[in-house]
């Protein structure tokens, strides 16, 4: 979004040799422009990695946490850090305060834990370090108004429960050839060891109906120890929105985990454009047949129309309304064109179609005449992407070899049988 | 006559000999040849992982696996790849904050195994303008976003990627949601 903004460009310069009102008028505006330009391209932005990091409590431990502080759009800012939650008073930073400039990628600091010679009850104990991002003139200004972006490394310490305890979740792993992988991280959170644990995933579509169950191995999980629960699946079912249910059963003992995925890629495909009733001049009403192949609603929609030109510029950029398409349907959009000043002939176009963050975009050819608009290039194409090598040199040799082995087999038969008439 | 005869027949054994020699000779040049490209094709045609380096430790939500000689890259959480993600040239795929083993494959050899880091990453871009101000996750986590605002605190979760709109002039603080 922010690169976006950033290639946002001024319009031409209007050169004036007296000072006329439409001049000064063009001037406040491009002033006013400039400004909200400006307004619209300030970006906070701050990063902290490890999110989170987590450790098992034990009596009058001291740890020592290193995390770094990124400076994501790589400009001069000022970082104040501070603890807070349970542990408070056990975290110690090495400096609560940093001053970045530019080329400054990320600065690492470190924290350093001593954890208290007894805890309450078992469970997670949290404690967060803020980094808050400032105005790098911060020390000297001394205060500032105005929104401010900050982000959190946590410190998870875990007090063991006294019997058995699984905690797990559940990340959806997708690859190209659409098998899905569900990997479930599960650590035993208890004193006692885990002997056999296993899950159940039951996937649900939007309208709750299950179309599978995916059954992952057993394994055992030591008290405090960390194991990995994994189900394979290859979807047998239409792209969109599922919610995979996973059921940890261990030991007798059950809990559940939910998360939802998609399965593919939400893809709309232009099947059809075309006019109706048209006449040079007069406004054209261009009919485009969508179909969603997402097997849930894609809502606002809408098509760009993109006519060039001779010389490649663009002479028209027209768009349709929003448009909520149904859910595995075909739907129809109009986009209309006014065509005053347009003069027969052919004509290259982009034909975009937005959905989202996402488009689809079709190279078109619009053949006007004084009554028709004829629309091709919509079918039949296929892009692919990547590139093409031709013959490497390693593939030449395998084909040198080929043609040398075939060569000497042809040869020895030859000689063979010559060999077989002179006797 | 005879010893024409003879001597003709001398010749010609001393011609097919000297031509089984020669023979001989081009099919061992030959076969020195094709046993030569075999090995260079077998040392040329090594799969190797190139990056992520062994050990390398990431915090970039988008990272790219660069490869050479290879066609397919098995990622897995276990060394012994029992459940891999198969990726080929052009593919994506969103990994989860972990420890990776990753190696290459083309239809001959597969590289070395080496591993990697994919550590947890929480960022926010704030970008301020319009009537309201926007905020994209820009790390590689799901996060808890708390926003502070005309001292009301509301809370809202943000997938890796997205954005909301915000209030002006809030206070915004990110957090790992899982």
């Amino acid at each position: 979004m922010n690169k976006k903004i950033r290639k946002i460009h001024l319009g031409k310069k209007v050169n004036c040799k007296k000072s006329c009102s439409p001049c000064k008028l063009l001037s406040m505006l491009t002033l006013v422009l400039i400004f909200l330009i400006i307004q619209i391209s300030t970006i906070s932005s701050i990063g902290i990695t490890p999110g989170r990091t987590s450790f098992n409590y034990e009596p009058n431990a001291h740890k020592e946490v290193s995390f770094s502080v990124v400076n994501t759009e790589n400009k001069d800012m000022s970082v104040v850090l501070f603890v807070r939650g349970v542990l408070n008073g056990s975290v110690i930073l090495n400096r609560a305060y940093d001053e970045f400039s530019s080329t400054d990628g990320s600065k690492s600091f470190v924290y350093s834990l001593t954890m208290p010679p007894s805890m309450g009850a078992p469970g997670l104990y949290e404690t967060e370090i803020v980094a808050l991002e400032m105005p790098r003139d911060l020390q000297s200004s001394g205060t500032f108004v105005g929104a401010t972006v900050a982000v959190v490394t946590q410190l998870h310490v875990y007090v063991p429960y006294p019997d058995k305890y699984l905690e797990g979740k559940m990340e959806i792993i997708s690859d190209d050839d659409g098998k899905t992988l569900f990997f479930l991280p599960v650590v035993n959170r208890g004193k006692l060891d885990i002997v056999s644990a296993r899950a159940t995933i039951e996937i649900y579509t939007a309208l709750n109906e299950k179309v599978a169950t995916v059954e992952t191995d057993y394994t055992s999980v030591n008290s405090l120890q960390r194991a990995e629960l994994i189900g394979e699946w290859i979807p047998n079912v239409h792209p969109g929105k599922y919610l995979a249910i996973a059921t940890l059963i261990y030991d007798n003992e059950v809990s559940e985990i939910q998360k939802e995925f998609n399965v593919g890629e939400a893809l709309i495909e232009i099947e059809e454009l075309y006019v109706n009733d048209f006449s040079l001049g007069e406004i054209a009403k261009f009919n485009a047949l969508v179909n969603n192949k997402w097997s849930n609603p894609i809502k606002d929609s809408y098509l760009n129309i993109l006519v060039y030109n001779n010389d490649g510029q663009v002479m028209a950029d027209f768009k349709s309304p929003n448009y909520n398409l149904g859910a595995l349907s075909k739907s129809e959009m109009v986009a209309y064109w006014d065509t005053a000043g347009v003069h027969k002939g052919t004509y290259d176009g982009k034909l975009v179609l937005w959905y989202g963050v996402k488009s689809t975009e079709k190279n078109i050819e619009l053949d006007i005449s004084e009554n028709k608009i004829g629309v091709s290039g919509i079918t039949g194409r296929v892009l692919v992407r990547g590139k093409s090598e031709g013959l490497g040199t390693n593939t030449l040799i395998i084909i040198l070899i080929g043609v040398l082995i075939f060569v000497n087999v042809i040869w020895f038969i030859i000689i063979k049988k010559f060999m077989r008439k002179k006797k | 006559m005879k010893t024409r005869r003879i001597l003709y027949f001398l010749g010609n054994s001393k011609m097919k000999k000297r031509k089984i020699k020669t023979g001989r000779k081009v099919l061992l040049a030959e076969g020195i040849l094709v046993m030569g490209a075999l090995i260079y094709l077998f040392v040329s045609m090594n799969p190797t992982a190139i990056s992520p380096i062994a050990g390398k430790t990431i915090f970039d939500p988008d990272f790219s696996f660069e490869v050479e000689n290879g066609e397919e890259v098995w990622v897995s959480i276990d060394v012994v790849f029992s459940n891999p993600i198969v990726l080929k040239e052009g593919s994506f795929v969103d990994l989860p904050p972990g420890t990776y083993y990753w190696k290459v494959k083309n239809w001959l050899r597969e590289s070395e195994v080496q591993t990697f880091v994919l550590e947890s990453n929480v960022g926010l871009n704030l970008i301020v303008g319009g009537e309201k101000n926007k905020i994209e996750n820009v790390g590689n986590v799901d996060l808890e976003v708390t926003e502070k605002n005309a001292g009301i605190t509301s809370s809202f979760g943000l997938g890796s990627g997205d954005s909301a709109d915000v209030s002006k002039d809030s206070e915004l603080e990110g957090k790992q949601n899982e």
